[in-house]
């Protein structure tokens, strides 16, 4: 969420301004810590890492201006020019003239024992954090134009704080101070007039937007069976694309299991709903057996086998001796029969467009055919076509339920030649108008 | 894939395959299923069909034989690791099998 990444950028930013001679500071936890193995042991590679995480700080800082305009100006007239662009192409050029290492992942993610570098650190796998906000609703031009004065506020909060700890760290050794800095402290007062001027418009819903972390769709402590349901159901709305072969085999084993797993569960409380689940197992064992031969490399559906996967087990952690409602497991095989339905959709759709093959058994020598010289013994199967692949065909048989209408409904040609007959207004056949 | 791996990875699968097929549970036949997708996997599911074994071979004899197929691949340059992970799911695949904790019978 944007709030809560930008709070704990200004709660960083504002501890590193709080403190002065750090150079002192550096040295005096360098000697304190440990030498670890990995981390930082001398005072060049402290500043080193600290300029790598300014430049973070510094790269978001242009990314935020470049991405969360909600109206870019094509023209380049400078007079059309507000503050808040100006300070987006003075930061483009900031960045441009200071190239630098950005952080490496696990320089973002380590503790550091000197707590200077352990404040950058923060502030630069927050910026890193809120890029992500970027492409999930503060970017892309969905902001108002009153958050976007909010975001630009924050910006040049952001930048003047950099701005303030480059002249401060200005002694420290191997030190590079930014270059191309002359006119961005104008810009960022324009920018900060600018903002203040309309602060009555600012618009602090701007924190809300984001990246979310999905809700989840169940409560934590539901019943175990209501896991599986939703599970299951995922897995529905996941079939809409083509599985890839392997994925589909893993798909076709995976709800073989919940099924055997169901109808072990259903055995002793529900005879009739036992031997479903036991022919839907049976079904999806030949399936399996056919999907041997098949290959294809094309396709999606991780997402799909995940939610299988997660299906089984958690059906796996269910115990039979408290059974479990029978509202619950007809809901089940209700999810059953959509979920074969929409297989047996992919499957058709795989190999209606190409995707599946069939595997081709290799040719080998026959020793026993009875002739004096041998031949190559072929065993082609036949490669897909329509109707001839068992896959295909013990699909249709068994999964499909949905009905297959080939032929048009028996009374539409007739209502709608009677339509037309009233519409031109000629008597219809047979029927005699009585005056 | 040279001819000689791919008659032996040819050979492996068939092996699995039996051996799912005669499974005495549906358990283990669901085990043996998972081994031979994972075999597939090693491949980059590149791999050739397998043939249809008579059903009459013992369990013992396929398992046996089907750990020597596999075990075969190392030479034709499979990862020696990836074939130990196999062969450990084919042996706890064995063992899902023998214990009847589901309904017997061919699945």
């Amino acid at each position: 969420m944007y709030g809560e990444n930008i709070g704990l950028l200004r709660t960083e930013l504002a501890h590193l301004l709080r403190q002065y001679h750090v150079s002192h500071r550096i040295d005096r936890d360098l000697a304190r810590a440990y030498p670890a193995p990995g981390v930082v042991d001398s005072r060049g590679e402290v500043v080193a890492l600290i300029r790598s995480y300014r430049h973070g700080v510094l790269m978001w800082c242009y990314q935020a201006m470049a991405h969360g305009d909600p109206n870019p100006k094509a023209e380049h007239n400078a007079n059309l020019l507000e503050p808040p662009d100006r300070l987006r192409q003075s930061l483009g050029r900031v960045v441009a003239k200071n190239p630098g290492p950005l952080p490496r992942l696990e320089q973002l993610t380590t503790h550091q024992p000197v707590a200077v570098l352990e404040s950058w650190r923060q502030t630069a796998k927050t910026t890193a954090l809120a890029e992500h906000d970027l492409a999930r609703g503060t970017g892309d031009g969905l902001l108002s134009h009153r958050e976007w004065l909010t975001l630009v506020g924050d910006v040049a909060d952001i930048t003047r704080a950099l701005l303030i700890l480059d002249k401060r760290y200005r002694h420290l050794p191997e030190w590079e101070t930014l270059r191309g800095i002359r006119l961005l402290d104008r810009y960022l007062d324009d920018c900060v007039l600018h903002v203040r001027e309309r602060s009555d418009k600012l618009d602090f819903n701007l924190d809300w937007r984001g990246w979310h972390p999905p809700e989840p769709d169940v409560e934590p402590n539901a019943e175990p069976i209501v896991h599986v349901i939703a599970a299951e159901r995922r897995l529905l709305n996941s079939l809409g694309s083509v599985p890839s072969m392997a994925n589909l085999r893993h798909l076709l084993t995976s709800q073989r299991e919940v099924s055997h797993l169901a109808a072990i569960r259903t055995r002793d409380h529900d005879r009739d709903l036992a031997i479903r689940f036991h022919r839907r197992e049976h079904a999806y064992g030949s399936l399996l057996r056919a999907s041997r031969t098949a290959a294809g490399l094309l396709g999606t559906g991780a997402e799909a086998t995940r939610h299988s996967a997660d299906a089984v087990n958690r059906l796996v952690s269910i115990s039979a001796a408290p059974p479990i409602p029978v509202g619950s497991l007809h809901d089940l095989a209700t999810l059953f029969r959509q979920v074969d339905n929409a297989l047996c959709a992919a499957i058709e759709e795989g190999f209606g467009a190409r995707l599946y093959f069939v595997r081709r058994a290799l040719p080998r020598i026959d020793p026993t055919d009875g002739h004096l010289t041998h031949q190559a013994r072929e065993l082609f199967d036949p490669l897909q076509r329509e109707g001839r692949t068992p896959l295909i065909t013990i699909a249709r048989r068994y999964l499909r339920t949905n009905r297959v209408r080939t032929a048009a409904p028996n009374n539409t040609a007739t209502t709608r030649a009677d339509f037309h007959a009233a519409i031109s207004q000629r008597r219809s056949r047979g029927s005699v108008v009585s005056l | 894939m040279q001819l000689a791996h791919a008659i032996t990875l040819a050979e492996a699968r068939s092996y699995l395959a039996a051996l799912a097929d005669t499974a005495h549970t549906v358990g283990g036949s669901i085990a043996y299923e998972r081994v031979l997708l994972q075999l597939d996997l090693v491949h980059g599911d590149q791999a050739p069909a397998y043939e249809e074994l008579p059903h009459s071979l013992a369990a013992d004899l396929l398992y046996r034989l089907a750990v020597k197929a596999i075990h075969d691949l190392v030479p034709h340059g499979v990862d020696a690791l990836q074939v130990e992970l196999v062969l450990a799911n084919l042996l706890d695949a064995r063992d899902t099998d023998t214990r009847l904790n589901g309904p017997i019978g061919r699945p």
